[in-house]
C-alpha cells in the first residue's frame, strides 16, 4: 500500500511516453468512457467527493455532538444509516465531514509535490553537471528510505497534526516526481524542436516555459493521478497511528483507530471508515489506471 | 491452442495442492491450537496487562503502579506489605520482611523494625539488616557506589521523610524520620528490597537479573512480548499455588479482549466495557470492586486560567459524571466528586458534591472573567496503568467542557512518556492546562504527596503548584498524629478543603474491571490497586 | 560486471552518509531537551551542565554528528530511555522478526503473483483474468491496517482459528506455533505486494508472448512448458527487479501491520519509540532499516546486471 510509492516509477516512466498531439481530448474521453469499470469508478469517486463537500446540506447532524446513550448503534439503525460511533455521534455524518480532511490529505501533498518535485526535476534535467548531480543525488537519498518510515519519521519530528502529515507526505512524493520530470526533460531536450528553438536564439527561460513544461505536463499528470490513492492511504495510515488529527476532529484513518476498540463487539461499525478509504483509493487506482492507458500514445 | 491444455492441468493440480495445504494447516491449527493452549495453561497464569511495555523489573518498576502490581510486588517484598486477601474493606498494611515494628515513645522520629529471619533472596543470599541498609543506600545515599539515581527518582515521594537509618543488629533496623511522621509505614510499602549480591554482580544490567524475596522468581523477559516468573517454593509467606506467571503487555483494550476470548491469556485487565455482557454469558469471571483510586485531571494552578479557583470549580461542575459512568463506561466506574468515594473513611460529606450543572459552570466562568471561555491543552495517556479507556473518556470530557466554553485540545501520548512528563512537572516550553493521569489514593500519604506545599514540585508530586496553608496545617497534624481515628478525621477535613479548592478536576473512580477465565480459582478482588496472586489455582 | 558492482558500491557510501545525515537532522528537529529525560527534575544547573557535556551536546552540531556516526558504526547505539537496555540489544531480535514476516510475505506474494500473473497473461480475455485484474487493483488499494483488522475479526474472533497478536503463545510453542502467529500478518502485509506483482508479471509476460521467438517456438511445436520456460527466462530480470524493490518495502513498510498484530518487529519498535519519545531507538532503528533498504536495492541492481547484460553497459 502506502509503502509502494516508488514501485510505480519504472512502470509509469516506461508506459507514459510522449503524447504526440496534445489536442485529442475528445477522442481520449471517448476511449476512457469505453472502459466501463473506469467510468463506474469515476462516478463513485465524484459522488464521494461531492458528498463530502456537501456534508452540511446532506446531514442533519452535528459531526461533533452525539448522544452517548445511543452509542455504537448498528448499521441501518433508524435515523442513523451507518450507525453511531463510540461517543454516540452519527457515523455517516462523521465520515462525510472526515472525508474532507482525508481527501485533502490525499490530494494536496501530490499537488505540492508535483509543483516542487516537477520544478526540481525540470531544473535538474535542463542543466547538466553540478546542479543536476546536487539535486538528483539529494533526492536519491530521500528515495532510499521506505516511504512510510520516512513519513513517520518526519511526522514524529514535526509533532502530530494533519498539516504535518501533509508535509511529510509531500516530502515522500517529491523524489519520484522529480525523477520523472528529469527523465522527461532529458528526452524532450533531444527532440528536434528544442534544438531548433535553441539555434533560433530563444532565451533559456522561454524554452523551458514553452516546450519543456508543456511536453512533460501530461506525463506528470498521469503519474501523479496514480499517486493520489497511494497518498490517501499513506496519510490515513499515519492518522491511524495517531500522528494526525486530535479528537474530536473526524478523519477516516483516525476514526478507524478509535473504532477498532469495538471490533470484537460490532465489527461492522468498526469496518465502515475503512471501507471509505478502500473504495476511494480503489476507485482512484482504477481511474488513474485507465487514464494512463488512454493518455499513453499507444492507446 | 493445444499446448496450453497441459499447462492448464499443471495449474489445476498446483491450485488443488495449495488449497489442500492451506486447509490442512488451518484445520490443524484449529485443533492443535486449542489443545496446546489448554495444556500450556495448566498452572500457568497469563496476564494481559494494559501497559504497552514490559515493566522494567527494578525495585520501582516502570509503567506506573501496574508495574508495581504485577512485577514489583511479585518479585520483591518491602519491610511492610499490603494485605490483599480481603475484598470487603480497603486493604491495610501487614508485616513483610519486617515481622514487627515499634514506634518509640520517647523519640517520635525513631522506628525499630524486627526483621523476619531465615528469609533468602532468590539467588540464595540471606536477607538481613545489611540488605535493608543496602537497599536504602541505593536510593538515599548519592555517594554510595550502588546509588541508582533513576530508581531513586521514581521512588521519590516515598523517600522524602526518611532522615537516617541504621543497623541495630543482624535482624534489627532503625529508621529515623525528619520530624514526627506517622505515614512512614505506607512509604516503606513502596520501598522494595533487592538482593545486594545481585545488584553488585550485575550493576547496570541488574534490570535483566532482578532478584528479590517475593512469591515469584524472575525467569526471563522478552521485550515487547512477555515477562515470565516462576513460583518461589521457599517463599516465607503463602507459597503460590501457581507454577508460573506470564505477563503480556497489550495496550489495546480490544486486543486484550481478543486474547482472553481466544484463550491466549487467562487474565485480562480492563477489556472494552462493551464486552462485559458478552464475556459474562461466555462464562468468564468479570470482576469489579471499589478501591481508592481516582481518574482526574491534575490542573496547572501555577498560571493561566486554572490559577483561578472559580475556573477550576466551573470545570468540575461542567462534567456529566453519571453519564460517563453509566452510558459511556457501562457501569465500570462511579462518579468522583472529591478525592475519595462515598463510604470511605476519608470521604467528606461536608463538601458539596460537584453535580452536573453547566449553567453554574458558565456563571462561575463569567465571574472569573471568562464569559466566552478560553482554550487550553490537556496532556492525556493513550493507555496504561489505571487510566481505564483514556481516549474515549477524554473525548467525552472535551465535549462537556466545550459546552461551557472551555475549548480543550487533547494531546495524547504513550503512557510511560506521560508518566515521565508528569514526574518532570508541567512543560515549560508550552501551555498545558492539565495532565490526565490516574492516581491511587490507597494510603494516607497520598494527601500530602499530591497536595501539600511541602510536596510542591520539584520536591514532590504536587506538580500543579497548588498550595493552601490551612490544608498544610491539617495534613501536618494528620501526619504527626499516631492515632488512626484522629488521622482519619483530619484526612476527612482535608478532603473537604481539596474538593472546595478543586486543584484537580475529579472525574470518576475506577472499579478495577478485570476478566478471569472460568477455570481460575481462589482470587480475591481486593479493595486495592494491587493484587495477591498466591491464592490462585487453575482447575 | 565487477566494475559495475564496485561502481555501485562506491555510490553506496555517499548514499549511506546522506541517509545518516537525514536521520540525524530529523531528530534534531524534535522539540525538547534530551537532557531533561536524564537528569532528575530538581537537578542543579551544574548537574545539567555535566550531563550536557557527557552527551556531547555542548559541541557544535557537526561535531555531534560525527560523534554519533562513529558510535553508530562501532555498534554502540546508545541506551533506550524507556526500556533502559542497550538499543542494539533491542534492535537485533526486532530486525529478525521483521525479516521473518517480510520473507513470508514475499514468498506468498511472489509465488502467487507469478502464478496469477502468468495465467492472466496467457488468458487475458478469460473471466478469471478480469477478476484477478480487479483483485490486483483492490490489493493495491487496500489499506493494510484495515485488512489486518478484518482478518482478526474473521479468523481470530469469529472462527477462533488463529491468534490475533504476538509471535508466540505462552510457553514457547515451537515452530508450528510461530507459524500460526505468522499467517494473518503475512496475508495483511502481502496484499499490496501481491497486487503489484500480479499486474507487473502479467504485463511483462503479455509483452513477451507477442514476441517473435515465442511464435517461432510454437511453430516448431515446442511444448507449452518449454515456451513458458523461455518466456520466464526473458522476463526474469524485470520481475526480479520489481520483486527486490517490493521486498525492501515489505521490510520498511510493515509498521502498520506490525502495530495491529503486535508483531515484535522493527517497525513496531520504532513506532512505539516515537510515541514514547525514546529517540535513541528511533534514530538507530530508522538508520538500520534505511541501510537494509539501500543494501537490498544494491543487491537488486547487481542481480539485474548479472541477468541482463545490457544494464551493465548503459
Amino acid at each position: 500500500m502506502a509503502t509502494n510509492v516508488q514501485s510505480i516509477v519504472p512502470d509509469a516512466a516506461s508506459a507514459a511516453s510522449l503524447p504526440k498531439q496534445p489536442s485529442q481530448a475528445a477522442e481520449r474521453w471517448r476511449a476512457f468512457c469505453r472502459r466501463r469499470a473506469a467510468l463506474v469508478a469515476l462516478v463513485i469517486l465524484a459522488a464521494i467527493v461531492l458528498a463530502c463537500i456537501a456534508a452540511p446540506w446532506l446531514s442533519p447532524y452535528d459531526p461533533y455532538a452525539g448522544n452517548v446513550k445511543e452509542r455504537l448503534l448498528p448499521v441501518g439503525s433508524a435515523g442513523h444509516l451507518l450507525g453511531t460511533d463510540e461517543q454516540g455521534r452519527d457515523l455517516l455524518t462523521r465520515i462525510l465531514y472526515g472525508g474532507r480532511l482525508s481527501l485533502l490529505s490525499g490530494i494536496v501533498p501530490v499537488i505540492i509535490a508535483v509543483i516542487l518535485g516537477g520544478g526540481l526535476g525540470i531544473i535538474a534535467g535542463y542543466f547538466k553537471g553540478i546542479i543536476n548531480t546536487l539535486i538528483m543525488r539529494t533526492l536519491d537519498i530521500l528515495f532510499s528510505f521506505p516511504a512510510i518510515l520516512l513519513a513517520i519519521g518526519i511526522s514524529a519530528s514535526l509533532g502530530p497534526g494533519i498539516s504535518n502529515i501533509m508535509i511529510s507526505a509531500t516530502i515522500v512524493f517529491i523524489p519520484p516526481i522529480a525523477r520523472i520530470a528529469e527523465t522527461a526533460v532529458k528526452e524532450v531536450k533531444k527532440e528536434e524542436y528544442i534544438e531548433a528553438a535553441l539555434s533560433s536564439g530563444a532565451g533559456t527561460g522561454l524554452i523551458i516555459r514553452f516546450h519543456v513544461v508543456n511536453n512533460i505536463f501530461s506525463r506528470l499528470f498521469v503519474y501523479s493521478t496514480t499517486q493520489i490513492g497511494i497518498c490517501l492511504m499513506l496519510a490515513s495510515g499515519l492518522s491511524f497511528l495517531g500522528l494526525g488529527v486530535s479528537p474530536p476532529t473526524p478523519e477516516w484513518g483516525f476514526m478507524l483507530n478509535n473504532l477498532k476498540q469495538v471490533i470484537f463487539i460490532d465489527p461492522i461499525v468498526t469496518i465502515v471508515p475503512g471501507i471509505f478509504i478502500f473504495v476511494t483509493s480503489l476507485a482512484l487506482n482504477i481511474v488513474s489506471d485507465a487514464l494512463s492507458d488512454v493518455l499513453d500514445s499507444k492507446g | 491452442m493445444k499446448p496450453y491444455s497441459s499447462l492448464k492441468k499443471t495449474y489445476a493440480i498446483t491450485l488443488l495442492l495449495l488449497i489442500l495445504c492451506l486447509s490442512m494447516v488451518l484445520s490443524g491449527c484449529g485443533r492443535g491450537g486449542a489443545a496446546a493452549e489448554g495444556s500450556a495453561a495448566k498452572g500457568t497464569l497469563v496476564i494481559a496487562m494494559s501497559a504497552a511495555n514490559i515493566p522494567v523489573p527494578d525495585t520501582m518498576p516502570t509503567e506506573g503502579y501496574e508495574g508495581m502490581r504485577f512485577v514489583g510486588y511479585q518479585l520483591y517484598d518491602g519491610l511492610v506489605k499490603w494485605d490483599l486477601t480481603q475484598g470487603d474493606k480497603p486493604a491495610e498494611l501487614a508485616g513483610g520482611l519486617a515481622e514487627s515494628w515499634e514506634h518509640s515513645n520517647s523519640d517520635p522520629t525513631e522506628w525499630t523494625f524486627h526483621l523476619r529471619q531465615g528469609v533468602k533472596f532468590h539467588d540464595g543470599t540471606p536477607f538481613n539488616a545489611d540488605s535493608v541498609i543496602f537497599a536504602l543506600d541505593r536510593l538515599l545515599k548519592p555517594d554510595s557506589p550502588y546509588y541508582d539515581a533513576k530508581t531513586a527518582g521514581s521512588t521519590g515521594s516515598s523517600l522524602r521523610f526518611i532522615a537516617k537509618y541504621a543497623k541495630a543488629d543482624e535482624n534489627t533496623v532503625r529508621i529515623y524520620t525528619n520530624g514526627p511522621y506517622s505515614f512512614l509505614l505506607y512509604d516503606l510499602a513502596s520501598i522494595l528490597i533487592p538482593s545486594p549480591e545481585a545488584v553488585k554482580k550485575y550493576g547496570g544490567d541488574y534490570a535483566n537479573h532482578p532478584t528479590g524475596t517475593g512469591p515469584f522468581k524472575f525467569v526471563s523477559m522478552k521485550q515487547g512480548q512477555e515477562l515470565v516468573m516462576d513460583k518461589n517454593d521457599k517463599y516465607w509467606g503463602t507459597v503460590p499455588k501457581l507454577d508460573r506467571v506470564v505477563l503480556r503487555p497489550i495496550s489495546d483494550p480490544s486486543a486484550r479482549l481478543a486474547a482472553i476470548q481466544s484463550g491466549e491469556v487467562n487474565w485480562a485487565e480492563i477489556p472494552p466495557t462493551e464486552s462485559i455482557e458478552q464475556l459474562k454469558s461466555m462464562g468468564f469471571q468479570v470482576l469489579t470492586n471499589t478501591y481508592p483510586h481516582i481518574w482526574p485531571y491534575v490542573l496547572n494552578t501555577a498560571d493561566g486560567p486554572w490559577k483561578d479557583k472559580k475556573v477550576r470549580q466551573a470545570a468540575n461542575y461542567a462534567i456529566d459524571r453519571e453519564g460517563m459512568s453509566a452510558d459511556l463506561l457501562g457501569g465500570a466506574s462511579i462518579p468522583a466528586t472529591q478525592l475519595m468515594y462515598k463510604g470511605h473513611a476519608w470521604y467528606s460529606s461536608d463538601a458539596e458534591p460537584y453535580a452536573y450543572d453547566p449553567d453554574k459552570a458558565k456563571k462561575l466562568l463569567a465571574e472569573a472573567g471568562y464569559p466566552n471561555g478560553f482554550s487550553t491543552t490537556f496532556l492525556v495517556p493513550t493507555s496504561g496503568s489505571g487510566n481505564m479507556w483514556p481516549v474515549q473518556m477524554n473525548e467525552y470530557v472535551q465535549k462537556d467542557l466545550k459546552a461551557v466554553g472551555i475549548d480543550v485540545k487533547i494531546e495524547s501520548i504513550e503512557w510511560q512518556s506521560l508518566l515521565t512528563q508528569y514526574l518532570q512537572g508541567f512543560p515549560k516550553d508550552k501551555e498545558v492546562g492539565a495532565i490526565n493521569i490516574s492516581l491511587p489514593t490507597i494510603a494516607p500519604n497520598s494527601f500530602p504527596n499530591f497536595f501539600s506545599s511541602a510536596a510542591l514540585f520539584p520536591k514532590g508530586l504536587n506538580i500543579g503548584g497548588y498550595s493552601n496553608p490551612e490544608l498544610d496545617r491539617i495534613l501536618n497534624e494528620a501526619q504527626t498524629s499516631f492515632d488512626a481515628g484522629k488521622r482519619d478525621a483530619l484526612l476527612k477535613q482535608a478532603s473537604a478543603i481539596i474538593a472546595e479548592d478543586a486543584p484537580w478536576i475529579f472525574v470518576v473512580h475506577d472499579l478495577n474491571l478485570r476478566v478471569l477465565a472460568p477455570d481460575i480459582h481462589g482470587f480475591v478482588q481486593p479493595q486495592s490497586w494491587f493484587a495477591d496472586l498466591t491464592g490462585i489455582s487453575i482447575e | 560486471m565487477v566494475a559495475f558492482i564496485s561502481k555501485r558500491l562506491l555510490l553506496f557510501i555517499p548514499t549511506l552518509f546522506g541517509v545518516s545525515v537525514i536521520v540525524f537532522l530529523m531528530l534534531q528537529m524534535v522539540p525538547g531537551d534530551p537532557v531533561n529525560t536524564i537528569v532528575p527534575a530538581d537537578a542543579t544547573e551544574e548537574e545539567r551542565m555535566r550531563v550536557t557535556r557527557e552527551l556531547g551536546l555542548d559541541k557544535p552540531i557537526y561535531v555531534q554528528f560525527i560523534y554519533w556516526l562513529v558510535h553508530m558504526f562501532q555498534g554502540d547505539m546508545g541506551t533506550s530511555i524507556i526500556k533502559r537496555l542497550p538499543v542494539s540489544e533491542l534492535l537485533l531480535p526486532a530486525v529478525g522478526n521483521t525479516l521473518l514476516l517480510a520473507a513470508a510475505s514475499a514468498a506468498v506474494s511472489f509465488g502467487l503473483g507469478l502464478a496469477i500473473g502468468v495465467y492472466s497473461a496467457y488468458r487475458p480475455k478469460s473471466w478469471a483474468a478480469s477478476l484477478f485484474n480487479v483483485l490486483g487493483l483492490a490489493g493495491i488499494g487496500m489499506p493494510n491496517f484495515w485488512a489486518a483488522l478484518i482478518l482478526i475479526g474473521i479468523f481470530s474472533v469469529s472462527l477462533g482459528w488463529l491468534p490475533s497478536s504476538g509471535m508466540q503463545s505462552i510457553g514457547g510453542g515451537g515452530l508450528l506455533d510461530t507459524f500460526r502467529h505468522l499467517i494473518l500478518p503475512t496475508i495483511a502485509a502481502s496484499l499490496t505486494t501481491l497486487g503489484v506483482m500480479t499486474r507487473m508479471v502479467r504485463s511483462t509476460i503479455a509483452g513477451l508472448l507477442q514476441q517473435d521467438f515465442v511464435f517461432a517456438l510454437q511453430a516448431k511445436g515446442a511444448p507449452a512448458g518449454k515456451v513458458l520456460r523461455h518466456v520466464l527466462k526473458n522476463g526474469m530480470p524485470t520481475i526480479l527487479t520489481v520483486a527486490g524493490l517490493q521486498f525492501g518495502y515489505l521490510i520498511g513498510g510493515s509498521v502498520l501491520v506490525e502495530t495491529v498484530f503486535a508483531w515484535p518487529g522493527i517497525g513496531q519498535l520504532i513506532y512505539q519509540a516515537i510515541g514514547q519519545r525514546d529517540f535513541p531507538i528511533v534514530q538507530s532503528g530508522v538508520l538500520v532499516v534505511a541501510v537494509a533498504f539501500v543494501l537490498i536495492n544494491l543487491a537488486v541492481d547487481s542481480l539485474h546486471a548479472v541477468l541482463d547484460p545490457r544494464v551493465r553497459h548503459s
